[in-house]
């Protein structure tokens, strides 16, 4: 098969482009998602969370290839979780790309912030808790107050299409459609000082398209995944949307489309929930109940 | 001597010699794997789906599920 923009043989079907004409669309795609939706403004101080994984990768590449042209600066952070044979690969990753592009790296860990790396956690004091509950709670709250210690004026996430549209259906699934209030290319339904406000440069974007292009530009990425992720939910409804979007082209990207068109009924819908943003009486950062979901689940709080 | 396809499906850490002629959809459906959820390198190179394989080729499938 044939790229449709030149006689080049095609790498990739649906856009169907060769390796020349893919990288530009994926690139072009990033730069028309943070236009059309006022991502980033001129000035802006960009902190990127980045895992190592393809999606942060690629995200990082291509904001900082970005940069002269929109006009703002950017840093890399990092959370080590501490997960044995899993996180400490992606993190030279990380450290060995961040010193290759000259960008500023910082990493936190778990360890250090909360006392126990998330392998000790779960094996430890946190038998019966979710990995991902967990993970993504403490994961959270460290993004956003290191990223406000960094002078960050907006966190960028690598979450893609892929994800944006699972997480949208498990809302649905768990009858919590509200909370999809929280989703979207700019986030945060309140704002506060506290907050960074976090974009999505990818949001439009495949995660077998970011894949492509991480391929395709011989990143140096594993390309495996964390052994806690066959025990999160998501990656059920991530196989029953690939499934789904194997009979039914672009299925996820008409959840996306649809949840857009329908984001402002929600948003009103979200605030009456979420008239203010509490600070958690523990940590102070900023919470939507009065001891922040981090804090509940840190059993021993004097770590925060 | 019976040339086999080496493939390596890189999410499982699985190395497979098969013999086998057609394309890589036919490969995929074979192997039981959702075109949707994998990328396949031929020799190194990126290939779409219709690319018709060699027993003389080396395979990768490559699982695109973000690593979390």
């Amino acid at each position: 098969m044939h790229c449709t923009k030149c006689t080049n043989n095609a790498v990739y079907i649906n856009p169907t482009f060769c390796k020349q004409h893919f990288l530009l669309y994926i690139e072009k795609t990033v730069e028309k998602t943070i236009k059309r939706h006022s991502l980033i403004q001129k000035n802006d101080h960009i902190v990127v969370a980045v895992s190592g994984g393809k999606d942060s990768i690629t995200l990082l590449y291509i904001l900082n290839k970005l940069k002269p042209k929109l006009s703002f600066t950017l840093a890399a952070l990092a959370i080590d979780e501490g997960i044995a044979g899993y996180r400490n690969k992606t993190l030279v990753t990380v450290n060995d790309f961040c010193k290759q592009h000259a960008i500023s790296l910082n990493i936190v860990s778990y360890k250090d912030s909360f006392g126990k790396s998330l392998d000790k956690f779960l094996a430890t004091t946190h038998k019966n808790t979710k990995p991902c509950t967990l993970c993504g709670a403490f994961r959270r709250t460290l993004l956003n107050k290191y990223a406000r210690i960094y002078s960050a004026s907006k966190l960028a996430t690598g979450h893609n299409l892929d994800d944006e549209s699972q997480a949208i259906i498990m809302n649905l699934l768990r009858g919590t459609p509200q909370l999809s209030a929280r989703l979207g290319p700019q986030t945060g339904v309140i704002e506060d000082d506290l907050f960074v406000p976090r974009i999505k440069p990818l949001y439009f974007i495949p995660e077998k398209q970011i894949a492509a292009y991480s391929f395709l530009m011989k990143f140096n990425i594993e390309y495996g995944e964390c052994p806690y992720v066959v025990q999160a939910y998501r990656g059920v409804i991530g196989e029953l949307l690939n499934k789904y979007e194997q009979k039914h082209q672009d299925a996820k990207k008409n959840i996306i489309n649809l949840f857009l068109k329908n984001k402002k009924k929600l948003m009103k819908l979200s605030i009456k929930h979420e008239k203010k943003v509490n600070y958690c009486n523990h940590c102070k950062e900023p919470s939507a109940t009065a001891v922040c979901k981090t804090c509940v689940l840190l059993e021993n709080k004097q770590y925060i | 001597m019976v040339h086999k396809m080496k493939i390596l499906i890189e999410r499982k850490n699985q190395i497979i010699n098969l013999q086998f002629t057609g394309t890589v959809n036919g490969l995929l459906k074979k192997l039981n794997q959702n075109p949707e959820a994998v990328l396949v390198a031929v020799n190194n190179e990126l290939v779409t789906n219709d690319c018709k394989l060699k027993n003389s080729d080396s395979v990768k499938i490559l699982s695109v599920v973000s690593g979390g």
